[in-house]
Parts: structure tokens; sequence; C-alpha cells
């Protein structure tokens, strides 16, 4: 009942956040519901068994049984770090945001918890419509956190976002109706354990990669992402940028990979090639930014190449570092966008001309994001370099050439993230510079105001990511540990040749199925 | 023992609004202005009872199937789509009584003409044969008609009618003709006598092909598939608001279940169906999106999306030679059932929102409404969501099962059409919820009144009906 419990409980928050009139209460209450579900996703951890590959916390009830459709969950490996990352993150975001919401604040609340909701569905669900159901469910709380609350392009961002993620799912959708009429069931482990003759993988491979790229982004699939992440408000971007495009990996990871493994490793170059361009691109692209939201919105996009690059090496040192990389993304991806929409809230400017010298007048605010600024670039000891050395060993170890290519892209990033840094915080500034000085003696009245520190919720939000950010750079291990199982059964036996690695994996599944079976009529008696 | 005959109880539904229509008929001459306040909840009860009456038979375990030598079938098809069309009338006659009222049109007929009308789409999907077939579709015609021109002041209503008329009358001649030769080749009305002498192939085929090639035109005409569709979307716009709620969903419906059922069970034979069906249906899917995508009137959007939504149905349709009956028939009746619920919902939000005299149905006027009124606006979004097949909606079920039909059936390129159509369609649905949410409101611009509560009951009603239809258990 957790999985059930942890998909309810943002509902109810959402619903009772919309109901109070009182703008305070409400706000209280988002944090209390996202707090709460992020408690009880501990037990998750804590109750989780690494040894065992398959599906565990399962539930199970029909929902249209004409189709044999059910509302069944599970959690393996590759969905644990998510789920948990998705329940770590959204309170921050809530109370982080606390500040920056001048209208509708109910609303805003709401449909952050939605879509925390629909995240935590998609990523459980061990039923395939059900999976799509949560999957495009996702699109509304998100059309409408951008589309209200964002920046002045708000609705062409919104408008972008959805379409481009529609144009994808919907083609999925055309795949997914083919695939479980072969198999003439929706259960996830049906799916997995039936090989589809190569050119049915062949198209829908190419219709549900092409959802789960569009989500990535993989390049040139990303042109939805410039504008959706710099036109939303700061906690819909940590949604979209932290969260919910791993979502895409997670596809590629959970669907793609092991129910078409022929059309993955004939389209793996490729794809890797792609991601190769995407890492280099988003990097040239950032560093050709002057507005520093866009530029993080770019560093988001290469370091989600990284992230692709690690899946399709499909050795395990990529994939772990993959899962790795896409929970250190989301830390420091979050307290990097929480920190732009911060330093927005104080000068209503992203441009990084506007600002300079900030570390001087908010000290604490410049240590915290000089720290998620080293986590980005990956500095030893900090979230991101764990995964990006895993990825790119890996890498390299597979096809040196784009690897090489990758690792230029990354000391790039460590390049712009640094000048922003340089600038934004150590920087004059046009405000400071000689010609504003002149022009604001004869306005005086424009003379921007010192830059306040962080307040109590900003640091409050920012200490958990920081600290997460630092674990996941010194414990790897402990990441490592639960998805190993997972990702050996279910993504790399896959891809060995056939014979050998589907007499084992069924046999262990049938196995797993009748120790299953044998505890539920137990549990009958 | 039951002591009344099944032919009266299988038949209670029909009975209760036929005699409701000429009670509020007599109601009008007799009681004059007392009986104008009374006639909506009258008709409002009429319509609750019927379909009770409705829920009844559905939750028997025989249906009663064929009666009256088989001019009528009472099945879980017709039943279903029975629900459906009281649906329809019942959502209108809360849209109407508010509209009608602020119109200042108030008269006792406009309800007798709406149950006059679901007195002819119940004979309609009930219909075994063509004799029933065609009193029900012009029992249903000719109070649709006048409906749709029921504000006579008003000049696009009296167009909408001419329109409607003109061109239902036109197809009535074309299903006429059709149905005299299908007479005339096999001797016989009844639609599974024609499928055994079909199946038989002592017929000439010359008649037979013709013959049918007439009904596909004529009932073309009647669900507006392209290209035949040229009146709806003026027919739709023109008509009061409440009316073509009506006329997009409940009339559509039942012409729809008429459709279905005769090609499902006269003409559901492996032949030449599923290519022009399927051009039929990608046709009205392409040209209605494309047409509601050049709509800056929400109310001719989405007449137009109407249209496009005939189209989808159509895709189900593509599979009648191909799949069992039932299987077609209750992946149309799903998708009825959902159509239904959004688009009269959305209707009924527009014949609300529009303010007086229609006067503004463009997408700027709604800038805003749905930060000023959450719950209405929240309503009208969902029903948005839902025609643009978002899960989980009603809408997305309701295609679902349709392409569903179409892949298992080896139609995956209509349902790939299917599927980009919907992805356009998603950008014109998307841009009312973004006009309501997204874009500042003008003040002075947007004096609409808040609902009425029986307006909000109703809205709710359809968006929890829209949110919970994909989910619920369902008999058939």
């Amino acid at each position: 009942m957790i999985l059930s419990l942890l998909i309810g409980l943002p509902v109810l928050g959402a619903v009772l956040a919309a109901l109070f009139p009182q703008e305070r209460i409400a706000k209280a209450l988002a944090l209390l519901a996202s707090l709460t579900t992020f408690a009880f996703s501990l037990t998750l951890y804590t109750g989780f068994d690494p040894a065992n590959g398959g599906f565990q916390f399962q539930e199970l009830m029909p929902l249209v049984p004409r189709f044999s459709i059910n509302y069944s969950l599970g959690l393996d490996g590759l969905s644990l770090w998510l789920v948990l990352l998705t329940t770590f993150i959204t309170p921050w975001v809530i109370l982080g945001s606390f500040g920056m919401i001048g209208k509708n604040v109910r609303g805003f609340y709401a449909c952050l918890l939605l879509l925390e909701s629909s995240v935590i569905g998609t990523l459980a669900s061990t039923d395939i419509f059900l999976f799509y159901v949560f999957w495009e469910l996702m699109l509304i709380p998100a059309f409408f956190l951008i589309g209200v609350w964002g920046g002045p392009n708000r609705v062409k961002g919104t408008l972008k976002f959805v379409l481009f993620t529609m144009a994808g799912s919907l083609l999925m959708l055309v795949a997914l109706l083919y695939v479980t009429h072969e198999v003439k069931s929706f259960d996830y482990t049906k799916l997995f354990d039936h090989s589809f003759p190569e050119d049915v993988q062949f198209w829908c491979f190419l219709a549900f990669a092409l959802a789960f790229f569009i989500k990535v982004p993989l390049f040139p699939f990303h042109g939805w992402l410039p504008d959706a992440y710099t036109e939303a408000p700061a906690g819909g971007t940590v949604m979209l940028s932290a969260i919910l495009v791993k979502l895409g990996a997670y596809g590629l990871l959970r669907f793609c990979i092991p129910l078409f493994p022929e059309a993955a490793k004939d389209f793996a170059p490729w794809i890797m090639v792609l991601a190769v361009a995407g890492v280099v691109h988003g990097a040239l692209m950032a560093t050709l930014q002057t507005d520093f939201k866009r530029m993080t919105a770019y560093s988001s996009l290469s370091h989600m190449g990284l992230i692709t690059l690690g899946i399709f090496t499909f050795s395990l040192t990529g994939l772990e570092g993959g899962l790795v990389q896409m929970v250190g993304h989301g830390v420091y991806m979050a307290g990097l966008f929480l920190l732009t929409g911060m330093l927005f809230q104080r000068r209503e400017s992203h441009e990084m001309d506007a600002y300079g010298g900030v570390a001087k007048a908010a000290p604490l605010l410049a240590a915290a994001f000089l720290w998620m600024v080293l986590s980005a670039a990956g500095l030893p000891g900090f979230a991101g370099f764990t995964g990006e050395i895993l990825i790119l060993t890996s890498a390299y170890k597979t096809w040196p050439l784009p690897a090489l290519v990758a690792i230029a892209g990354f000391v790039l990033s460590a390049w712009y993230l640094f000048n922003m840094y340089g600038k934004v915080f150590f920087g004059k500034g046009k405000a400071n510079s000689e010609e504003a000085k002149n022009s604001k003696k004869a306005k005086k009245e424009e003379e921007p105001k010192p830059l306040a520190d962080l307040s109590w919720n900003e640091g409050l939000a920012l200490l958990p990511l920081a600290l997460a950010a630092l674990w996941i750079g010194l414990n790897a291990n402990f990441f490592l540990a639960p998805m190993e199982k997972t990702l050996e059964m279910k993504v790399i036996e896959k891809l060995k040749p056939p014979p050998v690695m589907m007499d084992f994996a069924a046999q262990q599944r049938r196995l797993q199925d009748e120790i299953e079976s044998n505890k539920k009529t137990k549990k009958a008696h | 023992m039951n002591p009344l005959p099944v032919e009266f109880t299988a038949l209670l539904p029909l009975w209760i609004v036929v005699l409701g229509a000429l009670a509020l008929l007599f109601l009008e001459a007799l009681l004059h202005e007392e009986g104008r306040k009374v006639a909506p909840v009258l008709a409002g009860t009429i319509l609750v009872l019927s379909l009770g009456g409705v829920f009844h038979l559905l939750s028997l375990h025989a249906m009663p199937g064929a009666l009256f030598h088989g001019s009528v079938v009472v099945d879980l098809f017709s039943l279903t789509l029975q629900g459906v069309c009281l649906l329809s009338a019942l959502l209108t006659c809360v849209f109407s009584a508010s509209y009608l009222k602020r119109e200042k049109a108030v008269t006792g007929e406009y309800y007798a003409l709406l149950l006059l009308a679901v007195s002819g789409m119940f004979t309609l999907v009930l219909a075994g044969d063509f004799l029933t077939f065609f009193v029900g579709l012009e029992l249903m015609s000719l109070a649709a008609y006048v409906l749709a021109g029921y504000l006579r002041v008003k000049e696009s209503s009296t167009e909408a009618a001419l329109k409607y008329f003109t061109l239902g009358v036109f197809a009535s001649g074309f299903l006429l003709y059709g149905i005299a030769l299908l007479y005339g080749a096999s001797g016989t009305i009844h639609f599974p006598d024609l499928r055994i002498f079909l199946e038989q192939g002592h017929l000439s085929s010359l008649f037979v092909g013709l013959g049918a090639a007439l009904l596909l035109v004529g009932l073309g005409f009647k669900v507006a598939l392209v290209p035949f569709h040229g009146w709806a979307p003026d027919v739709y716009d023109g008509a009061p608001a409440p009316v073509s709620a009506f006329l997009s969903t409940g009339v559509k419906a039942a012409a729809f279940g008429a459709f279905t059922r005769l090609f499902a069970e006269a003409f559901g034979l492996p032949g030449a169906w599923v290519p022009a069906l399927a051009v039929l249906a990608v046709l009205t899917m392409t040209l209605g999106n494309l047409g509601a995508l050049a709509q800056d009137s929400v109310k001719r959007m989405l007449s137009y999306s109407s249209v496009a939504h005939a189209g989808y149905l159509a895709v189900g349709l593509a599979t009648v030679s191909l799949a069992p009956a039932d299987e077609v028939e209750r992946a149309v009746a799903f998708y009825l059932l959902a159509y239904t619920l959004m688009t009269a919902g959305a209707f009924g939000w527009i014949a609300w929102a529009a303010g007086k005299g229609e006067a503004s149905t463009g997408i700027e006027s709604y800038k805003g409404l749905g930060l000023k009124y959450p719950v209405t606006g929240l309503m009208m979004a969902l029903f948005m969501f839902s025609l643009a097949g978002m899960t989980p909606t009603a809408g997305f079920f309701g295609k679902y099962y349709l392409f569903k039909l179409a892949v298992d059936h080896g139609l995956i390129g209509l349902a790939l059409v299917g599927v980009l159509n919907s992805f356009v369609s998603a950008y014109y649905y998307l841009r009312v919820v973004v006009f309501l949410y997204m874009k500042p409101s003008e003040d002075q611009a947007t004096a609409v009144s808040p609902a009425t509560w029986d307006l909000r009951v109703a809205f709710l009603l359809c968006g929890l009906g829209v949110l919970a239809v994909g989910f619920l258990k369902f008999p058939f």
C-alpha cells in the first residue's frame, strides 16, 4: 500500500491546498503533505531488498477488467532512486517557492503536488497502460505551472513543452497498442518476457524512443527545452529539470532497451553520437548565453546528454553511472534553479549584467550558489562527479572518440559555470560600471537596492539539497548497491545473445512468481 | 408473474418520453404562463424517469432482444445509446432553462420538441428494420430542425435551421432511395434477413451496392462526415448554444448508433467498406481539425471539432467488416458517451459564458475567466483536455478503444492518422485553456454573471463524468 500512499498523499495535499482560502495555511498544508510523503518514502529504502531484482512493494487491483488493465504498482532498482529523488526534491521546491509566487498561490502548490503524484505514479506503474495514463497526466499540472506562473513568454514556453511531449507520446500510444495486442497483456513482466520479431522491434523502438528522447531531451529533439525552462517559474523549472526529464531516461531503461533489445543494439551508435552532440551543443549554447537561467537550462541539456551516453554504453558501469548521474543532476539542478529563482526575485532579471558583487551583499546565497556550481561542474566529492566519471570511463571503453568529445564538452561546462558565477557574484555588472553610475546620477531612483541574503525558508530549502549533493559525491556505493541487481537482470541480461539470457531471466522470474503466488495463497488461508 | 407484456416494459423509456412530450404540448395549451415555468422541471423529471427505466433494463441479466417481429431491438447497445441520448437531453434542459430566460424566449413547446426529438432518437437506435429506422430518423430530424431555428428573430439561428432542413431533407432522400433499392433487391426490410441474403450471395450486386452506397451517403450527411459535412459548422454555430449541445451530441449519437447498427449487422461483410470508411475517416478527422484550427470563435471551433470527432468514430466504424459487431458497438457506444459529456459540457459552458445574445463567443472574451470563476473555469479546462484526448479523461479512453480496435484489426495506418490528428487538435483545445488561465483579464470586457446553481451542478456532473467514466465498470 506504500506506493499508493505516496501517490495519494500529494493529491490529498493538493486538494486541501486548493480548498483552503488562506494562502498561508495552503502553503503550510502543501509543505506538510510533501514532507509526509517524503517521510513515508523513506520506508521504501529501508524495506528495499537489494538482492531482489524484481518488483517489490507490489500492488494489484483490476482497473478496466474487460481489457485486463490493472492498477498494478511495483518498485525495483531502476525506479527506487527516482521515486526517492522526487519525494526528496518536492518539499524543498515548495519551501523555496514561498516568497516567489505572487498570484493564485493555492493553485501553484496544488499543481506542484499533482505533478509530484503523477511522477511517482509513472515510476511505480508496472502496467504499461497505467504508465501511459500517468505519463500523460504529468503534462496537465506542468502545463499550468509554466503557463500561469511563468515569465513573459510563458504561453509559448508551455505550449511548446506540452505539444512536443504530446507528439512523442501519441506515437508511443500506437506502438503501445500494437505491442499489447501482440502480447495480449498490459503487464510489464509479460511484455518483458516476450521477444518481438526484428521488424516490430525496429518500429516500436523508434516510436517509444521518440517519446522518451523528446522528454530527455536528446539532441535534436530539445526544441522545447530552452523556452520551457526559462519561462517557467523557478519551482516549475526545478520540477522539469530535476525530475520530469529523468523520466525520459527512465523510459529508455524501462521500456525501450529491455523490450526491444535488438533494435536498441542497432540504434546504440547513432544514439551515442546524438548524445555527445547534445553534450557539446548544450555546452556551446550555454557559453553564449547572457541570461543565466537560460545558461543553466542549456547546461542541464548538456548534462542530460551525458546520461543518455552512459545508458547506451550498455555496460553495468555506464548504466549505473547514468542512474547515479540522474539523481545527482536532479539534486544540483534543483539547487541551481532554485537559486536562480531567488536571485530573480531580488532583482527581477536573469541577465548576468544586472548583477555583480552579489557575494558581498549576500554571502550565504553566494556560498550556496558556489556549492551547487561546484557540484554541477563535477568537482570530485560532489554530486556531479560520481556519475560523470562512471559514464565517461565506460563510454571510453565502448567507443573512445565520442567519449573524448564528451569530456571536452564537460570541461567547457566548468568554464561557463565559473564564468557566470564570477560575473554575477564578483563582477561589477552593468549596474556598477562607470557608465551606469553616470546615468544613475541623473536618475537616482534607479539605483538597485542592495540584495538581501537568504531568508529562513530559502536557507532551509537549500540546506538539504546541498547536503545531498555532498552525500552523493562522497558515498556513491550507497546509491549503487540497490540498483545493481535490477540493472543486471532487467537490462544487461536482455542485451546478451537471446538463448542464454531468455532461459535464465525467465526462470528466475518464474521462480519469483511461484514464491509470490505461494505467499498469496498463504495469505488467503 | 409479470402482468405487463414485454413489449411494454422493454420500451418503457420510450413510452415515458412520448407521453411526456404530448403532455407538455397540452400543458402549454392549457396553462399558458404557469406552464412555461414548470415546463423545464417537468421535462427534466420525465427524462430522469426515462433514464431510470434505461438503468433498470440495463441491470437485467437477459436482454429482451428483438420485439415486434424484429422491428425493434432492445439490447445493450441500443440501451446504452438511449442512456447517452437522455444524458444529452437532460444537460440541454438544464442549459436551456437559464439560456432561454436570459434570451427572453421562454415557451413550453421548446421542451416538448426536445422530448419529441428524444423519442425519435430512441426509435432510431432501437430500429431493427428500415421502416422503424426511417420513422425514427425523420421524427428526430423534424424536431431538431425546429429547435435549430428556435430563436426565430435571430438571423444566424434561422439560417442554421434553413441549412439544416434543406440538407437534412436531401440526405433523407438519399436514405429513402437506398432503402428502396435494397428492398427491391432483397424483398426484406429487416437487417438480419438482409444479412442472410447477402451472405448467400443471391442478390443483384448492382442494386445492393448502389443501395448501400446511398445509405452511406445519407448517413454520412446525418453524422456530418467529410465531404458531406458542409452544413455542420454553420448549423452548430448558428443554433442557440444549448441546442448546439443537443444537436452535436444526442442527435449525432443516435445517428451514429443507427449507422453502426446498420453496417455492423446488415452490411458487416468482408468487402469494400474498409477502404471507403477509412477514407471518410481520414478526410473527416483532418478537415475537421484543420477547420477548427483556424477559428477564433470558440463556438465555431467546437462545431468543427465535432466534425473531427465524427472522424475518430469513423475510425472505429472502418473495422466494421473486420471485427465482431459487438466489439465495434462497444467502442462506438463508449466514445459517444465520453463525447456527449465533454461536448455538451463545452457547448453548455459557451451558452453561459457568451452572455446575452451570445455576444461573446470569441476566444479573446474568455481571458482570465478560469481564474475569475475557479470551479466553472476548471470544468471547461477539463472538457478541453478531454476533447484533446489527454489522460485520464473520458476522451482519452474513448479514443484509446477506437484506435485499439483499428490496430487490433490491422489498420495501423488509420490509427496513426488518428493520433496525429489528435495532436493537431491538442493545439486548439489547449489554446482555450491558455486564454482561460494564462492571459490577463480585461475587467469591463467580460461582464459574465456567475453561473446559476443548476448550471454549476450540470458542469460539475459533466466534469466528474469526464474524469470518472474511463474507470467505471460498464455492463457493455
